[in-house]
């Protein structure tokens, strides 16, 4: 069928139906009609006098440069990438806290600074610290910083409301009785060595 | 080409662009049923797609051809994803219903035009590479990929359709009108 299909092809583009033989004008009558062959020739000719629209294609936008975020990147890179982010995530994890912990009593201090402004004072503390296996020595700087404030107020509960917490004991004549015994009556002074005072000051 | 595209990508574009975005253009006018604004799109996503597949290109094959080819399957695509475009003019199935003063070429016209629209794509393809593109039977057969026989075949149904929908047009006056060379 496809090698008819072929051939009426090709007769039409190439003759008009009179210009056909007979053997070919038999040949296509048993497809078409003499109308149809005629018309299809029509409309392959009318169809080069169709008017389309004639514009100017638009100047050709570059393609932009693949950003950061929107590149693709290959299955390992982003394993990789997500393994190291775990990774340091661990690391940072295993560090202990810093806490920093500030105790207020219920009532707060009220505090101003020194002409309203804080009056600090820094200072330098160079610490060479050797870290083993790493040389040179790393030189950490801390620096303490101290601020000068000035209380304003007291808080009102001080010291003052304390309760007492030291036990004195009490005073009574059986802690004031005198409890010594004289030398004389003691036996034990017997053994000791006789001992004679002089007055080396005449 | 590619060679020059491969170290010189943007010049190279703009060199490509220069040649044949206008042909292309012309092209995509036809295949999308007039829709310029479409057809632009089409042209500016061509040549994005040639710089990103400028290695499938076969050094053996006419560039112009592989460009075409790329063409045919971007509205290939199209047509598969919006598939037969509603007529803009379906007044045109009925000529009998358009101004009687209408000059009967420009009805024919309109109606052949209406027709062409119309074709399944892969007659559509093949028409108007042929005859509105003017393109070797060789060289559609290679941006269709398909056989030199397919495409005369796809060309002969192509017309016998869109005569089968001209029917109504007295074939007498049409000799007056168009003559085949």
């Amino acid at each position: 069928m496809e090698e008819q299909h072929e051939r009426l092809f090709d007769l039409i583009e190439s003759k008009s139906f009179e210009e056909l033989s007979k053997e070919e004008q038999a040949f296509v009558l048993e497809h078409l009609s003499e109308e149809e062959y005629t018309l299809q020739r029509k409309v392959i000719a009318a169809s080069a006098a169709l008017e389309y629209p004639s514009e100017e294609p638009l100047v050709l936008v570059p393609q932009e440069k693949k950003r950061f975020l929107n590149r693709s990147i290959p299955l390992y890179q982003a394993l990789l990438g997500a393994a190291s982010i775990v990774l340091l995530f661990l690391v940072i994890g295993n560090k202990k806290p810093v806490l920093l912990n500030w105790n207020f009593s219920d009532v707060p201090l009220q505090i101003s600074l020194t002409n309203g402004s804080a009056s600090m004072q820094t200072i330098h503390d160079t610490i060479v610290k050797e870290i083993p296996g790493l040389r040179p020595a790393t030189k950490i700087i801390h620096d303490t910083i101290a601020i000068v404030q000035q209380v304003l107020q007291q808080p009102e509960k001080r010291l003052t409301e304390v309760t007492q917490t030291l036990i004195y004991p009490e005073l009574n004549e059986k802690l004031l009785e005198s409890r010594s015994q004289s030398l004389k009556d003691d036996q034990a002074a017997n053994l000791l060595p006789p001992v004679m005072m002089v007055n080396t000051l005449k | 080409m590619v060679q020059v595209m491969d170290h010189h990508s943007h010049a190279a574009l703009v060199e490509l662009h220069k040649r044949y975005s206008k042909k292309l253009l012309g092209y995509f006018i036809k295949m999308l049923n007039k829709d310029v604004d479409l057809a632009q799109d089409f042209v500016q996503e061509l040549f994005l797609k040639l710089m990103e597949k400028k290695q499938l290109f076969d050094p053996e094959k006419k560039f112009y051809s592989w460009i075409f080819t790329i063409a045919s399957n971007m509205c290939k695509t199209a047509y598969r994803h919006h598939g037969k475009t509603i007529s803009l003019h379906p007044e045109l199935n009925h000529p009998s219903n358009l101004a009687e003063n209408l000059a009967e070429k420009q009805l024919f016209l309109k109606a052949l035009q209406h027709a062409i629209d119309n074709l399944e794509h892969h007659h559509k393809t093949v028409f108007v590479l042929r005859y509105l593109e003017h393109f070797p039977l060789s060289e559609i057969a290679v941006i269709t990929e398909s056989s030199l026989g397919t495409v005369k075949s796809r060309l002969f149904y192509a017309t016998k359709k869109i005569t089968d929908q001209l029917k109504h047009f007295d074939p007498s006056f049409e000799t007056t009108l168009f003559k085949l060379n």
